[in-house]
């Protein structure tokens, strides 16, 4: 019998992520360092200026005096914190009554959340457009019940548009992950809280809320990171008032012919998102250590 | 032991059939599904698709009836790629998109040769140069270096347009757009070539000459017009709706909207005569520098201006087209039901017409910065 060559474990573990790591130096790492290189740069017309400057990110904490791009990322950190808490409010619920309510056949409810997600996001979003418009669904029927003799105009094309979209729009995210770490439970935990006399709100408080944070914070970076920077909805429902930080960047890329200082500008999001976004990941590593 | 021998050939052999027989049913399924026929036909659909010139152009414009004479010719219709913005046009553009004739305003073919995607254009090759109106033969930055760089297809204005029943005014001007009574319920232009230099006509500054303090000036007068909009937008099918359900009761746009309103029977207005001038423009055409089908191109530009396309980006689209000849033979009925004058020249010849900002990087940046503004 031949020996099986033993071949070293943290090897063999190297030799499996192999692919995945070069995935993420090629199509991550090399972009990002570009970023990073190019938001020290100049543009000068249609040519690149490479001599290293910190002029972008000063330019980002004080634009001629006024700090436009600072102002833009805290409201689009705003906008995307309520649209989270929002997801958040509305998939809680949801989960928790397809992971304890639902007996049988819980699959189809599965199916049912997701079956927003089988159309385009844009459309989605032109959808919110007829529901919240001028002449759209929430005015005319206010209008039929005669609660308002005209339109309402504050619905659509403002930064509320924009939040009510998001926090539509991501649900779906959020629902999954927080109904996993429900269902992961264990059960006998409950029947022992109620044997011992606790309340339904106190098991909720005590054992469901705490034992599902793994889930709940998993659901609320979902949504939060990626709509910091999302510049499609607020650039159909946000209107003159209602744009992000995302929209300056595309600008910047494009109409503004200055990708520099979108490379910075998107150095500057990416580094606060993440800071906002570790917060919440320290609290469930902190939780997880008490456990 | 005898048992188990039997059953074990027995059992693979099953085993064997029941694959043998699933692949031959996957090959007889395929074929009574056509796939290989429609794979067959593959290369020779993507060689046919690869023979055809490649056209990049504003949505709302690629027409069918636009490309008859080039059809006859060629056998089938343009590859077209459709864009929405002309500076994003432009980006794409520079990063490689492998067009061969372009769709972009006279005021941007100094920058797009600028930026070294542009090839000169050989008016011998032009089959309906002389059919057009003499006037867009030649406008502002079209030739440069003796060269020319661009063909007229079509041209038209940029004004006012107003809901005569929503709104009055003692004279035509641009001042509506910043009428604190109609505070959320105007809209503007999303570009520079009509938005901002309507504003700066408004604040009584050449757009097309604006050094530092014009731009401030121009800048001040469309942060003072922001509060009021309820939207910057370049979508006519957008502005349109949002006009005909009253949620917008002025702004700036071109003659389209006019007229696609007026089709639907809105009451609309728009100004012929702002005081401050009307915008004028002309859109038209250019060749890629790496062109890869430049005959059929050519056949491309000289369909696109030909009478036949004339009389329907006239009639229903609702631009003037460049071609003389279809103009005149369109009747007096025809013209005013898109809003066109019979000498609709004079329009032309009495605005201001559209042509490259001076230092139009600081102007684009300028409007964005208005927009991001709180």
């Amino acid at each position: 019998m031949k020996p099986i060559p033993i071949i070293r474990d943290w090897l063999r573990g190297y030799a499996l992520i192999a692919p995945a790591i070069l995935f993420a130096a090629v199509f991550l790492c090399v972009p990002l360092l570009l970023t990073v290189a190019l938001s020290f740069w100049t543009q000068n017309g249609f040519s690149l200026d490479m001599s290293p400057t910190l002029k972008n990110y000063t330019t980002f904490i004080d634009y001629q005096g006024s700090p436009i791009y600072l102002t833009l990322l805290w409201r689009s950190l705003l906008i995307s914190a309520i649209a989270t808490l929002g997801v958040l409010l509305l998939a809680y619920p949801a989960a928790y009554f397809i992971a304890f309510g639902v007996k049988k056949r819980k699959y189809i409810w599965i199916i049912l959340i997701t079956i927003p997600f089988w159309t385009s996001y844009l459309l989605r979003i032109f959808s919110w457009k007829i529901i919240l418009g001028y002449n759209g669904v929430i005015n005319s029927s206010l209008m039929q019940l005669h609660i308002i003799d005209k339109p309402l105009e504050f619905i659509l094309y403002n930064p509320t548009a924009v939040t009510v979209t998001l926090a539509h729009a991501w649900a779906a995210y959020a629902i999954l992950p927080i109904y996993v770490s429900l269902e992961k439970i264990d059960r006998s935990l409950l029947e022992a809280s109620i044997d011992l006399g606790d309340s339904p709100a106190g098991r909720l408080w005590r054992i469901v809320l705490p034992l599902s944070m793994p889930g709940t914070i998993a659901a609320a970076l979902f949504v939060f990171i990626p709509t910091v920077g999302d510049y499609v909805t607020p650039n159909l429902v946000g209107g003159p008032s209602g744009i992000m930080i995302g929209n300056i960047i595309q600008s910047l890329l494009g109409k503004g012919n200055d990708a520099p200082m979108a490379a910075a500008a998107a150095i500057c999001t990416m580094l606060s998102v993440a800071f906002v976004a570790t917060g919440p990941v320290l609290l469930a590593r902190l939780l997880r250590k008490h456990r | 032991m005898t048992t188990k021998e039997t059953s074990m050939p027995n059992g693979l052999t099953r085993e064997g059939l029941r694959a043998g027989v699933s692949r031959r049913n996957f090959n007889k399924l395929l074929a009574t599904m056509g796939v290989s026929t429609a794979a067959a036909s593959l290369p020779g659909r993507f060689a046919y698709a690869a023979e055809q010139v490649y056209l990049y152009i504003m949505g709302g414009y690629a027409d069918k009836a636009l490309f008859k004479e080039y059809a006859e010719k060629n056998g089938g219709n343009p590859t077209v790629a459709l864009w929405a913005d002309e500076e994003e046009a432009l980006l794409k553009l520079r990063s490689g998109l492998a067009s061969d004739v372009n769709f972009c305003g006279s005021y941007s073919v100094d920058r797009w040769r600028d930026a070294g995607v542009i090839q000169p254009i050989d008016p011998a090759r032009l089959t309906h140069w002389n059919e057009l109106f003499s006037g867009v033969q030649k406008v502002p930055d079209m030739e440069r270096d003796g060269k020319l760089w661009w063909v007229p297809v079509g041209f038209g204005t940029t004004s006012i347009v107003y809901r005569t029943d929503l709104v009055d005014f003692k004279e035509e001007s641009w001042s509506l757009l910043w009428d604190e009574r109609y505070a959320g319920r105007l809209a503007m232009y999303d570009n520079t070539a009509d938005g901002v230099a309507a504003a700066a006509l408004y604040a009584s500054v050449n757009p097309y000459t604006m050094d530092d303090a014009a731009i401030a000036k121009v800048k001040a007068a469309m942060l003072k017009q922001k509060p009021l909009l309820r939207m910057y937008t370049t979508d006519s099918t957008v502005l349109s709706q949002a006009m005909a359900s009253g949620e917008i009761v002025a702004a700036s746009a071109a003659n389209d909207v006019y007229a696609q309103l007026k089709a639907q029977g809105v009451p609309v207005g728009y100004m012929l005569a702002p005081k401050e001038g009307i915008l004028t423009w002309a859109m038209g055409l250019t060749i890629s520098k790496d062109a890869k089908r430049l005959d059929q191109a050519y056949d491309l530009i000289n369909s696109m201006m030909s009478k036949d396309s004339g009389m329907f980006w006239t009639s229903k689209i609702g631009y003037p087209h460049a071609n003389e000849q279809a103009y005149a033979s369109l009747s007096d009925e025809e013209l005013m039901a898109v809003g066109l004058p019979r000498d609709v020249f004079s329009l032309l010849a009495k605005g201001v017409f559209e042509s490259r900002m001076a230092n139009e990087d600081r102007v684009a940046k300028m409007f964005e910065e208005v927009k991001a503004s709180l």
